[in-house]
């Protein structure tokens, strides 16, 4: 309920404002306008605009780049050597990838080569259990090569172009719930790694990165409409309950987090990693 | 909405898809190119210079003309971005914007190309924006002699950012 109301708002806030940079074009240019002339009232049914429910999903280098920024992060004391399970349901396979792909952005930032050329090899193989191996075969490769090259703007260039081929994959096939389940996988595990750095060394500036209520909210919609036609559905409830608690922490902060709720965050995203990335 | 399945057709595709028939290349057709895409890149060549990490990804769909657009992102205060929004017709004007929670217009810095835009902003904090766009097309009479140019019923987008 509460997240309906802050999105209404948000979308009504966001219509007024359009409205009225839309009056202003509307002068030269003669374009609809959802306030009425010179009155400045709001008329949502004439709003012009169609704010779509899409949200742009960062890549977790946008926010290592701020992080090191603020500070000198220990990136390799975030590489994962556990090993991964081999799934063969496709749920499972699309979030673990999501999770494989976050583990590479974290290895460009370490610079660890030999990750990302595992990492290169995880992906080719998830990819192949999903069906996409074709389309992502040239970006495992040049992966792999740009990896042995330190070449790690390239590498970081070929996973964010993984990503796109997935997706864009995925929706040719239909399988937008699970195209949904790599960009969760992949943002659960980028923000286990940043609550995991910030709480490292804590200050209200590196928190305020966290406050992505709306994007937390975009992927509980996601995995609710994925739990009524994707296989493990038991998972992705508790990824949506998750998300609900993450998001929940996100709105109580109002834009900066204490160092508790930081730690609460790293301790769900963690479990629900944990889950993605083993049978246990 | 999915944005992504959205299909365009284009002149420029079909001409090239002709000419790749023509060349004997019909396998290469596979391999469409995103005009809208690669008219927002040609403007992010000076940032791409400046060290602006221009993102692989992007996003595409389809809108009438003078249809107001808005896709929201999600902005780290500390970095610094650039958003560009191509389109695959020419002869088009574009706005766009980029505006906080609140409504408050936060775009710095503005460029334009023959079919493109781009907004320079620096997110003054952490959270949910949004970049609204039209593309309207041009009023241009036609040229003496030749009939009228059908005007299209929908233009393809592509909007795409980076940061550094």
């Amino acid at each position: 309920m509460s997240t309906a109301i802050h999105r209404v708002h948000f979308i009504c806030r966001l219509a007024l404002a359009v409205s009225c940079s839309c009056s202003a074009l509307s002068s030269a240019q003669d374009t609809p306008s959802a306030a009425k002339e010179g009155s400045g009232e709001l008329d949502l049914s004439k709003f012009p605009g169609q704010v779509m429910e899409d949200v742009i999903v960062p890549v977790p280098s946008e926010i290592f780049s701020v992080l090191e920024k603020l500070g000198d992060p220990d990136w390799k004391k975030e590489i994962s050597t556990e090993a991964k399970a081999k799934f063969s349901e496709r749920t499972d396979v699309a979030l673990l990838l999501g999770t494989v792909v976050a583990d590479g952005f974290l290895a460009v930032q370490a610079q660890d080569s030999k990750t990302v050329e595992a990492v290169g090899r995880e992906v080719l193989d998830l990819s192949k259990a999903l069906g996409v191996k074709d389309a992502v075969l040239p970006h495992c490769n040049a992966i792999q090569d740009a990896a042995k090259a330190n070449d790690w703007e390239t590498v970081r260039k070929e996973l964010d172009a993984t990503q796109r081929t997935v997706r864009q994959t995925m929706e040719k096939m239909k399988d937008n719930a699970l195209a949904e389940c790599v960009s969760v996988g992949g943002w659960l595990r980028g923000t286990q790694v940043v609550t995991s750095v910030i709480n490292a060394g804590y200050t209200a500036e590196k928190a305020e990165l966290l406050n992505q209520p709306e994007l937390t909210d975009y992927f509980r919609d996601s995995m609710e409409e994925a739990i009524t036609h994707l296989a493990q559905p038991e998972k992705l409830k508790l990824i949506s309950s998750g998300l609900a608690q993450i998001h929940d922490l996100m709105v109580k902060g109002n834009g900066t987090m204490n160092q508790e709720a930081v730690a609460t965050i790293n301790r769900i995203t963690s479990a629900l990693v944990l889950r993605m990335t083993t049978k246990s | 909405m999915n944005l992504s399945l959205l299909s365009c057709s284009n002149h420029r595709r079909f001409f090239t898809g002709l000419l790749a028939l023509f060349l004997g290349f019909a396998p290469m057709v596979h391999a469409v190119v995103d005009d809208a895409h690669t008219e927002a890149m040609d403007l992010a060549g000076p940032a791409y210079k400046k060290g602006f990490k221009i993102r692989e990804d992007y996003w595409k769909g389809t809108a009438k003309p003078g249809e107001q657009k808005s896709v929201k992102a999600q902005l780290f205060k500390g970095n610094e971005y650039w958003f560009w929004l191509g389109s695959d017709e020419d002869n088009v004007d574009i706005t766009l914007d980029l505006f906080d929670g609140s409504g408050q217009k936060i775009t710095l810095e503005t460029i334009s190309g023959i079919a493109a835009k781009g907004v320079r902003v620096v997110p003054p904090k952490t959270g949910t924006y949004v970049a609204v766009f039209t593309i309207s097309l041009k009023e241009t009479p036609p040229a003496k002699g030749k009939p009228e140019v059908e005007k299209p019923a929908k233009i393809c987008w592509a909007l795409a950012y980076g940061w550094r």
